[in-house]
């Protein structure tokens, strides 16, 4: 038997206190280590993980919650093109759709993106649906067209004040001389213009540059606007239709209806346009004159499906003319002008006034409508129900207070939900929320936003509401809800340049704006940069390119490590991560060696039925599979890195529990320990004060091992989803890159936290074997 | 020999002992689960009336609690397993498909490692040099590793970068033909082949954690036994160093190298649960995860039961072997 030379040295017998005793322990243990080659190398590194941890708020190059921002994460296809210069002091507005077949979808119409400035120019350019993928789909070359409308259409007299709103008239279809339905016309050169310059009011045809109607209003208009049906915005084709005269059968249509008001004068156009190259000329008159005074600006509706053939289908409940009045009361009038009806308004039980734009269903049926409108103590929408001439009984949404005001337009593609928005300028918040069929908030879709909200349109081939926001961003909210998740604003990806001022919604490129055949690929905005000219169409679903690969990117973020498929920084990710490892590594450690050891010392010392029964205890442990009891544990109680660190120490420490005994069992029989006894320290000082300081070395080296083995388990655990979800650790970070299935070709997501986990459980199980090569000196280099 | 076959006896009883504790254990694990051991019967759509009443007999779901761990032990000690409601089948016929397959993986995992560890550990303990630093360098990096991240970084490398493996599954027909068009199909090599293929990529990652460990130990273990006396007295002897290695260090340094493997049988089953989830092979630690996940009770229960039987076994036969190997133990 060889002579084993160094054993576990001899602690001092002095009365002074624990704490003397432990740093007098570490300095030899330090010293120990110093000597292992080995040993230092893991301290080495288990020091530069702690440096990471303890200061990775500070070394962190992005904040722990940062998200890469939508410019860098999206690819999103858009197309522009520079519109011609204009004189000076003029700039271009708001662009006006311009759908060449409304409800058709099979792509073979156009859309006309049609751009105006106040000097009269009016730019029509053509867009037409692309198979390729990067294919532009504006149609260069002599599909677009530049008018001015003081010189192109022949006024008498020419019309000389500014150009303040251009409307797009889609084609009808018209009916052939059988009395069937005929067709749209050409899918191109299609649809008529209408315009209000100052007073004047002009509808033209632009292909043939001639104009068909023509009037002076005796006023300034605030508010003008067109019937929704005319503008592709409605669910409903606009018809030419037969009415009986005699004997004769005349074609009569589609009316279209423009209004203009001041709020004190209104005066509502009617117009009948079939479309290009129609037999049928088209014309225009005035409908009708009202005076009464308005809170709001009037609402022409004209739903062809809701009309009958009285009053050469001018009679019937889809059309009609509604009128907020300032004394809480609508107005609704027939197309022709005859009253039908006054409802009186309130909400919340007060009586109330309109104060915005009046919202609309798309669908053809049921005809509701969506009056944002005022009391004294509320703001809300109340719906209005054309068919029953009545606001729906108990429907209607009054939760905001009068601090607030109605924004936009309340629009709703089906009649299901609508989505509405609110202004409180006292803070400077916007509040988009939406609204079910009986008025009530969808509780998934709320959301609040800095400053009044530009845009907000809902696309229904998208399932999502799209948002242009004060400070420029567009986002997207989705409008399928599912019980419990709520709706989050998502960038689009798309930024616009600083002057736009608005963004529209541009339909599909086959011609289309609305309707369920449109797929979510086909869906465009639009917008116009007044400043640089610049026509920007882009699509409304951007495609993620994250994870991202280490580069710069658009937004000017370097990501050294690049991200992953949310767009976090991976580096950020790997400098936290730290912090869990080091708290759950060590805590579990210190509780599992630290009951182990105290196990095996009162096991070690006491002998006899003690012992036995901790031994069989450790022994029971010992045999539990520890990660399937881990696993099973883990499910039953919650996650969280509480519960991980009580779960590791309850199964690790039967492991230093047995070897700590052995140690006692030797440790007994020395003479020191009989020697303390004579005079007279009691077994609890023996214990603790004595034999434990000689035991402590071979806890340390456990301790060290469990670090490290308690390192990857927290790894593993959280990669297989059982870890906790709220920190960042670096199994979680990997969990995701094996759920996210094709992702295993991103090495920059996949290797980091590998590595990390890797480098920190080798720095300690380095540091271990630094003990052991002290307790163990024949492993040592001869 | 008398002493060895009352040693025998000895840990025979207490791994019984040990056996009838833990399975108590479990049975409490289970009773505090979510969903109980009701979840058993009441969730199954493939288990109607008759089918219930029988399980309420065999488990006694409607006995006061005592009752039932007297069924339930009596189950489990006749291996009676009862029926895998998220599987819709008897647990036993799942076992019966699963074993196989994780032994297969585990199994030739674990002869490869050995053979493979004890070689190489050998060698760098003999010839202490620069090859010494390099392996036991590079065997502390992959001992360390998460297996996960190695399962996902071979996945990516040899089933995505340069496609050899498949990237998942037991088996796979369509890919075998495909990879394989020379093999007949449901030939026997055709068979071979396909289940090499796919258990090829996670052998490959537990033989790499898991040398890597075999390794240090017998580094380890044969740096101790050299510095021993009696090798300094074989050597002096004039033995060749090649006898001195083979006959005197390495018998020696085998010693807790059979210990280990022998414990490592114990977790031929419950060893390989992350890779198998990585690499969606379907063997045991699968089956143990996913009736984790779907709180199936009556499979994780039957697994887990099996994974403590045979650690229990492996315990006593490491016991057993070291006592038989070295004299000085067995007392």
């Amino acid at each position: 038997m060889s002579v084993s030379e160094v054993e576990a040295p001899v602690a001092r017998l002095t009365g002074s206190g624990i704490l003397k005793q432990l740093r007098f322990l570490v300095k030899r243990s330090w010293d120990s280590i110093r000597q292992s080659r080995l040993g230092m190398a893991g301290a080495a590194v288990v020091l530069v993980f702690a440096i990471i941890a303890i200061f990775a708020p500070f070394i962190s190059p992005y904040p722990k919650t940062f998200e890469a921002p939508a410019s860098d994460r999206f690819i999103v296809n858009s197309y522009n093109i520079t519109l011609p210069t204009l004189p000076a002091g003029s700039t271009y507005g708001v662009p006006v759709m311009g759908p060449t077949t409304p409800l058709s979808s099979d792509r073979a119409g156009s859309m006309w993106l049609i751009n105006y400035a106040s000097s009269g120019f009016i730019r029509m350019d053509l867009l037409r649906y692309t198979l390729g993928v990067n294919e532009s789909p504006f149609q260069a070359g002599n599909e677009s067209r530049w008018l001015d409308v003081h010189s192109d259409f022949g006024f008498i007299p020419l019309i000389d004040s500014p150009l303040s709103n251009v409307y797009y008239i889609v084609p009808g279809k018209n009916i052939t001389p059988t009395g069937l339905p005929g067709t749209f016309g050409s899918g191109r050169d299609n649809g008529a213009l209408a315009f209000f310059s100052g007073r004047d009011f002009a509808a033209v045809n632009p292909f043939l540059k001639t104009n068909f109607t023509r009037d002076r209003l005796d006023f300034d208009p605030l508010y003008t606007g067109e019937d929704p049906a005319s503008s592709g915005n409605l669910l409903v084709q606009p018809l030419e239709r037969i009415v009986s005269v005699g004997i004769s059968n005349v074609p009569v249509g589609p009316y279209r209806y423009f209004y203009a008001s001041d709020l004190n004068h209104t005066r509502v156009y009617e117009l009948t346009y079939v479309h290009e190259g129609d037999p049928v000329a088209p014309s225009g008159r005035i409908m009708f004159a009202s005076n009464a005074s308005l809170s709001a600006p009037p609402f022409v509706y004209y739903n062809q499906e809701r009309v009958d053939k009285w009053e050469a289908w001018r009679a019937g409940r889809g059309a009609a003319v509604l009128l907020p009045l300032t004394n809480n009361t609508l107005e609704v009038r027939n197309i022709t002008g005859v009253h039908r009806a006054w409802i009186p308004l309130s909400l919340g039980g007060e009586p109330a006034t309109v104060q915005g734009q009046i919202g609309f269903t798309r669908s053809s049926f049921p005809m509701l409508f969506y009056l944002p409108v005022k009391s004294a103590s509320h703001t809300g929408i109340a719906y209005l129900d054309l068919n029953a001439l009545s606001l729906v009984p108990a429907r209607e949404f009054a939760e905001l207070d009068s601090s607030w005001e109605p924004i936009g337009l309340p629009l709703s593609t089906r009649g299901e939900a609508v989505y509405a928005a609110f202004y409180r300028s006292a803070n400077d918040t916007s509040y988009l929320v939406g609204l079910n069929q009986t008025g009530a908030v969808i509780p998934q879709f709320q959301a609040y936003f800095k400053g009044p909200l530009r845009d907000y349109f809902e696309v229904d081939a998208r399932t999502s509401v799209f948002i242009f926001t004060a400070d420029r961003e567009i986002l997207s909210m989705g409008t399928t809800f599912s019980i419990g998740a709520v709706e989050r604003p998502a960038a689009l990806g798309v930024v616009p340049p600083p002057n736009v001022p608005h963004v529209v919604y541009a339909g599909a490129f086959g011609g289309t704006l609305i309707g369920s055949a449109i797929t979510p690929q086909e869906v465009n905005g639009a917008f116009t940069d007044p400043v640089s000219r610049e026509v920007r169409v882009f699509q409304l679903l951007g495609t993620t390119r994250a994870p991202l690969p280490p580069g710069v990117y658009p937004s000017g973020n370097r990501y050294i490590l690049g991200t992953d498929f949310i767009g976090h920084d991976i580096l950020t990710l790997v400098f936290y991560g730290a912090q869990v490892a080091f708290l759950v590594g060590l805590l579990a450690a210190l509780l599992g060696v630290g009951i182990g050891t105290i196990v095996g010392l009162v096991a070690g010392y006491n002998g006899g039925i003690v012992d036995t029964l901790l031994m069989r205890l450790t022994d029971i442990f010992l045999v539990l599979p520890f990660l399937p009891v881990v696993l099973i544990l883990d499910s039953i109680l919650r996650p969280s890195i509480w519960t991980i660190i009580m779960v590791l120490s309850l199964l690790g420490w039967p492991g230093i529990a047995r070897v700590i005994r052995a140690q006692v069992l030797t440790l007994k029989e020395r003479p020191f320990v009989d020697a303390a006894r004579v005079s007279g320290a009691s077994d609890l000082r023996l214990i603790f004060l004595h034999i434990a300081p000689n035991v402590l070395p071979f806890s340390f080296l456990y301790m060290s091992l469990a670090v490290a083995g308690a390192i990857i388990t927290e790894a593993a655990l959280s990669f297989l989803g059982l870890g906790d979800a709220t920190v960042v650790s670096w199994g979680g970070i990997l969990s995701n890159v094996l759920t996210q299935g094709g992702a295993l070709a991103y090495w920059w997501w996949l290797l980091p936290p590998g590595l990390s986990i890797t480098f920190l459980s080798l720095g300690f199980y380095l540091l271990g074997r630094g003990f052991d090569e002290i307790i163990n000196p024949r492993l040592r280099r001869r | 020999m008398a002493s060895l076959r009352r040693y025998l006896i000895r840990r025979g009883i207490q791994g019984v002992i040990t056996i009838f504790v833990v399975t108590i254990i479990i049975f409490l694990l289970f009773q505090a689960l979510p969903g109980g051991p009701l979840a058993a019967y009441t969730q199954d759509p493939t288990c109607q009336a008759p089918c219930r009443a029988q399980l309420r007999i065999q488990f006694g779901l409607d006995q006061p609690w005592y009752v039932q761990l007297w069924i339930f032990l009596g189950n489990m000690f006749t291996f009676n397993f009862g029926r895998s409601f998220s599987e819709g089948r008897p647990v036993s016929e799942i076992l019966a498909i699963a074993l196989p397959r994780t032994l297969f993986l585990f199994g030739g995992a674990l002869i490869a490692e050995y053979l493979v560890g004890i070689a190489i550990g050998r060698f760098i303990a003999w010839h202490r040099g620069k090859t010494e630093g390099l392996a036991i360098v590079s065997s502390l990096f992959f001992y360390n590793m998460p297996s996960f991240w190695i399962g996902l970084i071979l996945l990516w490398a040899f089933g995505f970068a340069i496609p050899i493996f498949p990237l998942n599954g037991y088996s796979d027909p369509t890919w075998t033909a495909q990879h394989f068009p020379s093999l007949a199909r449901g030939s026997f090599l055709f068979q071979a082949a396909d289940i090499v293929m796919h258990g090829a990529l996670p052998m490959l990652a537990l033989v790499l954690i898991s040398a890597a460990g075999t390794i240090l130990l017998m580094q380890t273990s044969m740096l101790e036994v050299l510095g021993e006396d009696f090798i300094l007295t074989a050597r002096a002897k004039g033995l060749s160093a090649r006898k001195v290695r083979n006959r005197h260090v390495a018998r020696n340094a085998y010693l807790p190298i059979v210990t280990t493997l022998a414990i490592s049988l114990g977790f031929v089953i419950g060893g390989a649960i992350i890779l198998e989830q990585v690499f969606s092979y379907y063997g045991m630690g699968w089956y143990l995860l996913q009736s984790i996940f779907k709180q199936d009770n009556m499979l994780a229960g039957a697994i887990l039961y099996l994974i403590s039987v045979l650690v229990i076994l492996g315990n006593i036969v490491a016991d057993i072997l070291y006592g038989v190997l070295d004299p000085r133990v067995r007392l």
